[in-house]
């Protein structure tokens, strides 16, 4: 996550200068990868060719422990899913230069 | 906040009003374009109010790429030209626009004109069309986004998609009386269960068309407006509220949009001097079915999180409590990203809504729970 260097504010996606104090002074901070389940949906169409195969896929949005919210997936297990769930993070390799953080329930 | 050296927007209460009103027909035409279908409209508009184009001084053109081209096609050279984007907000941030021009004398008479070919040229609202940094997750449209609020109210509240299906059944209910709605086919509540889903919990019938169509609205002072054809409807309240600070999940907002519709709701009935139970008829920005529930709580027709309970039983529908959407709305009239409701709210007060007539219409509210929140009071002049 973007941390402010002067104010200390987090935010997700990345701005170019600090949305808080408007500073330029801004810095990479590794997040806990903890975080709560602020809702999820299903997709059962595909607005790219590549997600047909994995239809319906679920996306969730969470909330980290830090602060910011994010749009993942919500991968494994995900019966138990209700608002406010605690998830945590995992990280899927899709290719040799991409990684994506998505997420499962936590203790799923 | 009041700067003392400056007008009061609230003084403008009552002083501008909508005197024409025009629409193509809406569907599917791959022969016609932006420019096409919006000279249709106005030609529409112009016949309504009997005014003399040539006094048209202001035109605000929305999701048509060229003014210039539009005001030749219209043989126009106006004091005040505005262009905006093709986003399902503007219609309310136009509207007060042109009340600004008129207020200020900067235009006499504006013609504010849309148009939009988005289903003849295929447009997606989704994908590679609306990059986001989400992508990579398969997260995209902003029927995902309305997923994800609508997938919180439920859980927050208890709120059900049979309950979210009142909506959609009530506004296909309007369409089959106005002619110039495209969906026409009755739906019933177990229609919209059974219905395909795309971003469950939305289905197939949560979700607005897109078709090709254009709408034109003509506004004036109160003053001039008495010289022309129609009963001229009067602007009486005005709220905005912007929300772009926590936009960082495109289109999705952690409280449904509550306090933004909540604030714009209020400035609206503040300067209008009125209150929900004021308002005989309301049309509200429909591009998903949970845009109309979060729409009712922000501005107060029922409690925070009773959306559910209180569309039940036909409470939107003509005869209900609270008729909604007369024209069929978003979901089954037209995508005309609120503008055709602004259209929609004049006819009624006008007395012109044929078969959909909401009787006794005095009062008509308009609201776009959006990014870009805005709603409207319109009362008859
Ligand atoms: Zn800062």
């Amino acid at each position: 996550m973007q941390v402010c260097d002067d104010c200390a504010d987090i935010h997700f996606p990345p701005t170019p200068v600090c949305p808080a104090c408007l500073g330029d002074h801004q810095s990479w901070q590794i997040v806990s990868g903890d975080g709560v389940l602020e809702s999820w949906i299903d997709l059962h169409r595909a607005y790219w060719p590549g997600f047909t195969d994995d239809l319906p896929y679920r996306v969730c949005i969470v909330k980290l422990a830090e602060g910011p919210l994010l749009a993942s997936n919500l991968v494994g297990p995900s019966e138990g899913a209700k608002l406010h769930a605690p998830v945590r993070v995992i990280f899927e390799q899709v290719t040799d230069e991409i990684t994506l953080p998505k997420f499962r329930l936590a203790g799923g | 906040m009041q700067d003392s050296d400056l007008e009061d927007f609230v003084s403008l209460k009552n002083k501008i009003a909508v005197v024409g009103v025009g629409n193509t027909a809406y569907g599917a035409f791959p022969e016609e374009d932006e420019y096409s279908l919006g000279a249709k409209a106005f030609r529409n508009a112009i016949e309504d109010c009997g005014l003399d184009k040539s006094l048209v001084d202001g035109l605000l053109v929305c999701r048509i790429p060229s003014y210039v081209r539009m005001g030749e096609i219209l043989r126009l050279d106006p004091r005040w030209t505005i262009t905006l984007p093709g986003h399902g907000r503007m219609s309310g941030m136009a509207i007060v626009d042109a009340m600004m021009a008129i207020a200020t004398g900067q235009a006499n008479y504006v013609a504010l004109i849309y148009s939009n070919i988005g289903r003849s040229r295929r447009v997606n609202y989704g994908g590679d069309e609306s990059p986001s940094p989400w992508d990579p997750w398969g997260y995209t449209s902003p029927g995902a986004a309305h997923a994800m609020m609508f997938r919180r109210h439920m859980e927050l509240y208890g709120t059900t998609t049979r309950q979210l299906a009142e909506v959609s059944v009530a506004f296909r209910g309007h369409a089959m009386l106005n002619p110039d709605a495209v969906m026409k086919r009755p739906i019933t509540i177990d229609d919209h269960e059974n219905a395909r889903p795309i971003a469950a919990p939305l289905r197939m019938l949560d979700y607005c068309m897109i078709n090709d169509g254009a709408v034109c609205l003509i506004l004036t002072s109160r003053e001039r407006a008495r010289d022309l054809r129609k009963t001229p409807v009067l602007i009486s309240g005005v709220g905005a509220r912007d929300q772009f600070a926590d936009g960082q999940i495109p289109m999705f907002s952690m409280d449904c949009r509550y306090a933004a519709t909540q604030d714009a709701g209020s400035q609206a009935y503040k300067m209008a001097g009125m209150a929900p139970d004021d308002i005989d008829a309301l049309m509200s920005y429909d591009n998903f079915s949970p845009s109309v529930l979060f729409s009712l709580e922000g501005l107060g027709f029922c409690n925070r999180g009773e959306s559910g309970p209180f569309v039940e039983g036909g409470t939107l529908a003509l005869g209900g409590k609270l008729p909604t959407n007369t024209d069929g709305g978003h979901l089954s009239c037209a995508y005309m990203q609120g503008w055709a409701l602004n259209v929609e709210a004049v006819r009624q007060i006008r007395g012109e809504g044929g078969e959909r007539q909401v009787p006794n219409c005095d009062v008509v509210q308009y609201i776009q729970s959006t990014p870009c929140t805005r709603s409207f009071i319109y009362v008859r002049g």
